[in-house]
């Protein structure tokens, strides 16, 4: 269960098939790190051999030039489809990730993606919880992607 | 002549992200429809000629599965091939939806390469 | 709208039984994604046959009587005790409408809680779920409980 080479290597593929940006990404932040200055989330829920929840959080022009790429469009504004957009690719982590634990006899099943966005905003885990966070780097700024989970 | 092609997918976001990458994978298609779920996918396919189609799974209202089967039972449609796009692609539900008709399964992340090929194959 | 009374009745019965506080329901609204200002969200994802989310949303102020309460210690500021309070509740309140909506226990199961919080957000739910809200009010404070499902036929 290696989340920092799961969700790096699910990261890199999504980008590399769907996406066609270029990113690099960072070792895991320390633990009690957070990612910083993120206007847009897109947040879900995985259940079964761990509780967990998978996250990818964006500064704005982060958002809008991956949801760009993604869509084929330009894009001024955080909107619907960038929220849609982030969703999709929180749901392909989850998806990537449901698969690579079932290797390891770990079954997951998969709510479906929140989004949030708003000028100011923190998202905590219970007491207790994992985090692993991984930040990425495209030529408009870092985005992250994280886990927190707990062991049923 | 370019073919015609059916997105059907409960976001619209993923029907413009399908587009993009049809575009991208290099078949001419001179019409793509879309739409948001099983019932209405039936309904465009009433009114248009459709060469093929690629649809999501989970959706509400009437699902892929659904979809495939309801669809089966039309003389004039169910002989358009259908490609499955869906992220939890379990093993079962591919079987399942290939017992309905389904031509193939494209899990998603996918590339344009992958969209050609599978498609290719069937146009 | 469907699933307000359960909303409410597993509302009540959480805080009557867990907080003593009495809790009044108002009338079941859409929510949409209202702007929350000054204000923390517990949600819970719902994963299996039936995915959704069931969430809570608080003003600081009704988080921090309902922390207080449920706690039993005074609270202040929102700290990691409001925040994993208010994602326990949202927790607990999922289980209970879980067990209402989904008795034989084998359709919904439920993800992690998590807490968001700031000065100026909104939370939406993707993927064309159906929502419904139920406003609540006590002491002259109030919060709101959405549920959003979506059953893949």
């Amino acid at each position: 269960m290696d989340f920092a080479k799961i969700i790096t290597e699910t990261t890199e593929e999504i980008f590399n098939c769907m996406i066609f940006i270029d990113i690099a990404a960072s070792p895991p932040l320390a633990a009690g790190k957070q990612a910083m200055g993120c206007h847009v989330s897109a947040m879900i829920g995985l259940t079964g051999g761990l509780s967990a929840m998978l996250g990818i959080h964006c500064p704005s022009a982060v958002g809008l030039a991956v949801t760009g790429a993604m869509l084929g469009m330009e894009l001024e504004e955080v909107d619907a489809d960038v929220k849609d957009a982030l969703g999709e690719i929180a749901n392909m982590l989850a998806g990537g990730i449901k698969e690579r634990l079932s290797t390891e006899n770990i079954a997951l099943e998969l709510a479906i993606p929140t989004a949030v966005t708003g000028q100011s905003y923190v998202i905590s885990a219970p007491k207790g919880s994992q985090r692993v966070v991984i930040p990425f780097t495209i030529s408009q700024g870092q985005f992250f992607v994280e886990i927190k989970y707990q062991l049923n | 002549m370019g073919k015609t092609v059916l997105i059907v997918d409960d976001s619209n976001t993923m029907r413009k992200i399908v587009s993009r990458a049809l575009r991208q994978a290099g078949i001419d298609f001179s019409t793509i429809l879309e739409a948001g779920d099983g019932q209405e996918a039936l309904d465009v396919l009433s009114a248009n000629d459709v060469d093929v189609i690629l649809s999501d799974i989970n959706m509400p209202n009437m699902n892929g599965l659904e979809f495939l089967k309801a669809k089966s039972e039309i003389a004039a449609i169910k002989d358009i091939p259908v490609v499955m796009i869906s992220t939890e692609t379990g093993a079962d539900i591919i079987d399942e939806a290939k017992s309905y008709g389904a031509k193939g399964a494209i899990k998603k992340p996918f590339t344009p390469e992958l969209i050609n090929e599978t498609l290719g194959a069937l146009l | 709208m469907e699933h307000a009374q359960e909303i409410i009745n597993s509302t009540q019965e959480i805080f009557s039984s867990m907080i003593m506080l009495d809790v009044t329901p108002g009338e079941p609204f859409i929510r949409n994604n209202d702007k929350l200002i000054n204000s923390i969200s517990g949600i819970v994802g719902l994963a299996g046959a039936t995915k959704g989310m069931l969430a809570i949303h608080m003003t600081n102020a009704a988080a921090l009587a309902v922390t207080t309460a449920f706690l039993g210690m005074d609270v202040e500021e929102i700290d990691d005790d409001v925040r994993d309070a208010i994602g326990e509740l949202a927790n607990m309140l999922a289980g209970s409408i879980k067990s209402i909506l989904d008795p034989s226990g084998s359709d919904i199961k439920l993800s992690m809680p998590s807490a968001i919080y700031g000065e100026d957000y909104s939370v939406d739910c993707l993927a064309g779920a159906e929502a419904v809200t139920v406003p609540f009010a006590f002491d002259g404070l109030g919060f709101v409980v959405e549920l959003q499902l979506r059953k893949d036929s």
